[in-house]
């Protein structure tokens, strides 16, 4: 019996908007990092997860976590347009080895919020998602 | 011309002396948004200033949490010939761009207005700059 790692699903969220073309960072973005016109990015905030009883044997192998998909841009249009590219990438199924998947399931979001704390100012879009798995 | 005409029109000349450095202030233009890449395409910009300067750094930087970091906002102050007349009244956010400078590192760094200061005692236009580290 294989305890579900929250990390393989990050990895399968990672995979599949760095595929769409877009930046991710886990937890925060690296030092010296900002966003650009060409180069918005995605920040992953994902909680640890639980590992949910599959039966009455109490096998705890299905898996279930949320995580948060924060969309940094230079403009509202442009976080909003990284969250749209996003929502686009996490529809199917992910890819985690040893798992059934299913879809990510959007549960929330946030009004597009303004960080006047900077010169240019930034833009974040927020959402988030829950991940479910169960052993293949 | 007064004593104290004459001791201003002496301390900007001194002053204007020290501005070895170079500068455009350009507003930026409206970006266009490319919703298949995500991409911002600046619109035209307005050049509203481009000349000497002078600037010195005020040394307290100020740590912010943004774009999800930690970011450290350094603060400039720029000094522009008293008379410099922009194109336009300049703006929070509008870019300071180093052009020249006996600073090679400053060459290329784009910084932003964040005050502008008034003086008919001063003997330059001073701006407050802002960077990120």
């Amino acid at each position: 019996m294989t305890t579900p790692a929250v990390l393989d699903h990050v990895d399968a969220v990672t995979a599949v908007l760095e595929g769409a073309g877009l930046i991710v960072y886990l937890g925060g973005a690296p030092p010296g990092t900002s966003p650009t016109d060409t180069e918005p990015y995605i920040v992953l905030y994902p909680e640890p997860g639980a590992a949910l009883t599959r039966s009455l044997a109490d096998d705890r192998t299905d898996f279930t976590a949320v995580v948060q998909l924060t969309c940094v841009g230079l403009t509202a249009g442009q976080a909003l347009n990284v969250s749209d590219r996003a929502r686009a990438a996490m529809t199917p199924v992910l890819a985690v080895a040893g798992r059934l998947t299913w879809r990510p399931e959007h549960l929330d979001g946030q009004p597009v919020q303004r960080d006047d704390d900077v010169t240019p100012p930034n833009f974040y879009a927020v959402a988030r998602y829950r991940l479910r798995s169960t052993p293949a | 011309m007064g004593e104290l005409d004459s001791l201003l029109a002496a301390g900007r000349a001194a002053h204007q002396a020290l501005m070895v450095d170079t500068c455009t202030i350009v507003r930026p233009g409206t970006p266009v948004l490319d919703r298949t890449t995500s991409a911002l395409t600046p619109g035209p910009g307005t050049v509203l200033y481009d000349g000497p300067m002078r600037i010195k750094p005020q040394r307290t930087p100020s740590p912010t949490e943004a774009a999800e970091r930690r970011q450290v906002i350094a603060r400039y102050n720029a000094s522009l010939p008293f008379d410099a007349i922009p194109a336009d009244e300049l703006r929070i956010g509008d870019m300071v761009t180093v052009t020249a400078s006996a600073d090679a590192r400053m060459v290329g760094q784009v910084m932003n207005v964040m005050a502008i200061d008034y003086g008919s005692t001063a003997t330059a236009w001073r701006l407050t700059l802002e960077d990120l580290t």
